[in-house]
């Protein structure tokens, strides 16, 4: 029988230990995971999740997140969701209050407000800056200007636009995937963003994608991405990874599998985090050394562990 | 060598031949799919797709659609769309004009009116009338303006609005689906809807969840699917489909694994899908009944109804 554990991306490093203390205190997969990645929604110092989370070209923070049960493989998830941070809080209330997967936009925000959920601002001075920033400094005065068509027309079609957007954009994504096991057995994954920085308004990654981003069925393993989440919607990655763990390929081939998958779109990269139903734990990036951590019942910190540098 | 041709769900059926017409015109594969679909959204007779779809809680119509090139595995999807009708093109402008692959909700209005595209009243006087009845059947004591944030909270823990979505779950839900492959094996999948009926403002199915409710790859073949959405985004049914012929079972053996999977979650709801594989063989399938679906290529005058499969539980 495997130890409850826990294991995150590295922005979850100093968060999971809140996940660790609930399944010590035999909590379910699904409660170990809201508590953690709700303590990285909280820190306004990662710009990539919930408070703090970097604004889309006008200047908002617009979060998407998602969980999912491996037991029933039921899942909830929110997009585009404005004014609340813990985004994957009303991920899991779509799950147990809704015959719904997914609520986006206006009516995800009207959801929450209505099951308790207090307004909050998802501004920090960083993100305030970038929004001045954009207001003032961007060539085409891209916020003030009323004529959304001929805006944006400008900023995809003419020349050098999409350049611009791809250097402004780069890098700038920091997901956080959290899974865990508890001791029935029972898989449990989370993930939230603020999404693509400088995103279009309503713009949706892979993170509230089920079977993109997130994925987990208790007989198999669990799966979930971070990165240029556009790449793993087109090739359904942590649904795919899991799918590959059925077939009989072991953990780091089916992540070795999925990337090269990813490789051969040749268009950008992605990273990944899985365990397997053994308790097995991996992680995988395109582009450098991976790493995870990981927390069992039993540990006093959490444990780097080294993932797979998957190569073109 | 197969002809160019395309397969629709029955609501796409009166609408095959006006994307046929693109194809004789030597119009791309995609804007045949896209034309075909254009013309079920414009119609009010389909009632769950374009105007006239199915509306919300709150009345309102709202929209998803997604279109996949099976050459390039290139995608793009809009949901939540409640001022537009051709959101298979707006779908399509996601793909084209932007890195992004979904744009959801008023992100996705701002984008269609820089796109050029026309504002469109989606209720009408059907619509009106069954929203206005559901309100009356779900609040206890419906506020004169029912689309208030009270009847909205009254409205989402009303006991009979789940009645009615148990009611609603052995229906054929209304996507509309259509696939087109060329003569060059490109495969395009489209697919539009107005999603569930009396859903939640805000709630996606699986037509703009590309895996889910729409999958295609030039080398295995594509698959688009209508039905409770919740259920093949849970399984990811397109993609495994997909998936499945690439490992080799014939069209009628790869479906018949989805559809058992889909039968093993025990939910209510059903599942019915179109589907190609790279031959250009075509298969539709049910998990509740007789299915079928449309067939029509370039050299027909009509479409054509085959039959599909239907998958019981085991």
């Amino acid at each position: 029988m495997v130890k409850p554990f826990i294991i995150g991306t590295r922005n979850a490093k100093n968060m999971i230990h809140l996940g660790a203390q609930v399944l010590r205190e035999g909590g379910s997969a699904m409660d170990a995971v809201e508590a953690a990645v709700n303590a990285v929604e909280d820190n306004p110092l990662d710009g990539g999740v919930g408070v703090g989370g970097t604004p889309n070209l006008l200047g908002v923070t617009q979060l998407d997140a998602s969980i999912m049960d491996g037991r029933t493989r039921r899942s909830g998830a929110v997009a585009g969701l404005e004014n609340v941070a813990h985004a994957i809080s009303v991920a899991r209330k779509v799950l147990e209050l809704t015959p719904h997967d997914l609520l986006v936009g206006s009516g995800a925000e009207m959801f929450a407000r209505a099951i308790g959920f207090e307004k909050s601002d998802l501004s920090t001075e960083r993100t305030r800056k970038i929004a001045a920033a954009m207001k003032a400094g961007s060539p085409e005065g891209i916020l003030e200007d009323e004529k959304e068509r001929e805006r944006f027309l400008r900023m995809w079609l003419e020349e050098g636009r999409g350049e611009w957007y791809e250097k402004i954009s780069k890098a700038d994504w920091g997901t956080v995937n959290i899974m865990a096991m508890d001791a029935n057995g029972d898989m449990c994954v989370g993930v939230s963003t603020s999404g693509l920085g400088y995103k279009l308004p309503g713009r949706v990654g892979d993170s509230p994608y089920i079977g993109a981003g997130n994925y987990c069925d208790n007989r198999f393993g669990s799966a979930a991405c971070t990165g240029k989440g556009e790449l793993a919607i087109r090739l359904s990655s942590a649904r795919m990874i899991v799918s590959y763990l059925e077939s009989g390929l072991t953990l780091r081939g089916a992540v070795r599998k999925a990337l090269k998958d990813i490789h051969s779109l040749q268009d950008g990269t992605i990273s990944c985090l899985a365990f397997d139903g053994d308790g097995n734990t991996m992680s995988g990036s395109m582009t450098g050394p991976s790493i995870h951590y990981y927390m069992d019942v039993d540990s006093e910190g959490p444990e780097e562990r080294k993932g797979v540098w998957v190569k073109q | 060598m197969v002809k160019s041709f395309l397969i629709g769900t029955r609501n796409a059926s009166p609408h095959l031949h006006e994307g046929i017409e693109v194809l004789r015109k030597g119009g791309s594969i995609m804007d045949a799919v896209e034309i075909a679909v254009r013309g079920i959204e414009e119609s009010t007779e389909s009632g769950n797709v374009g105007v006239g779809g199915a509306p919300t809680i709150m009345g309102d119509v709202e929209l998803d659609a997604s279109i996949m090139d099976g050459a390039t595995l290139r995608t793009g999807a809009v949901a939540s769309v409640s001022k537009y009708v051709h959101v298979i093109s707006l779908a399509r402008k996601v793909m084209e004009e932007t890195p992004h692959v979904l744009l959801v909700g008023d992100g996705a209005h701002r984008f269609a009116r820089a796109m050029g595209f026309e504002e469109w009243d989606l209720t009408t006087e059907r619509t009106r009338m069954i929203a206005k009845a559901i309100a009356e059947d779900i609040a206890e004591d419906l506020p004169d303006d029912f689309r208030s944030k009270d009847y909205y909270v009254q409205a989402i823990k009303s006991q009979k609005l789940h009645e009615w979505y148990k009611r609603l779950s052995n229906e054929q839900y209304g996507t509309t689906n259509v696939i087109g492959m060329d003569s060059d094996g490109n495969i395009v999948v489209g697919v539009s809807t107005s999603g569930m009926s009396w859903k939640f403002p805000g709630r996606v199915g699986d037509s703009p969840i590309i895996g889910a409710g729409n999958y295609c790859d030039n080398r295995y073949g594509g698959v688009a699917c209508t039905g409770k959405g919740e259920l093949s985004i849970r399984l990811l049914t397109a993609r495994m489909t997909v998936k499945y012929l690439e490992e080799g079972m014939s069209l009628e053996e790869a479906i018949t694994k989805s559809f058992n999977e889909i039968h093993d979650l025990k939910e209510t709801g059903t599942m019915q899908c179109i589907a190609v594989d790279k031959d250009g063989n075509t298969m539709s399938a049910s998990s509740a009944r007789e299915s079928t679906h449309w067939y029509m290529d370039v050299d027909m005058d009509e479409p054509v109804e085959r039959p599909g499969i239907w998958v019981k539980a085991e």
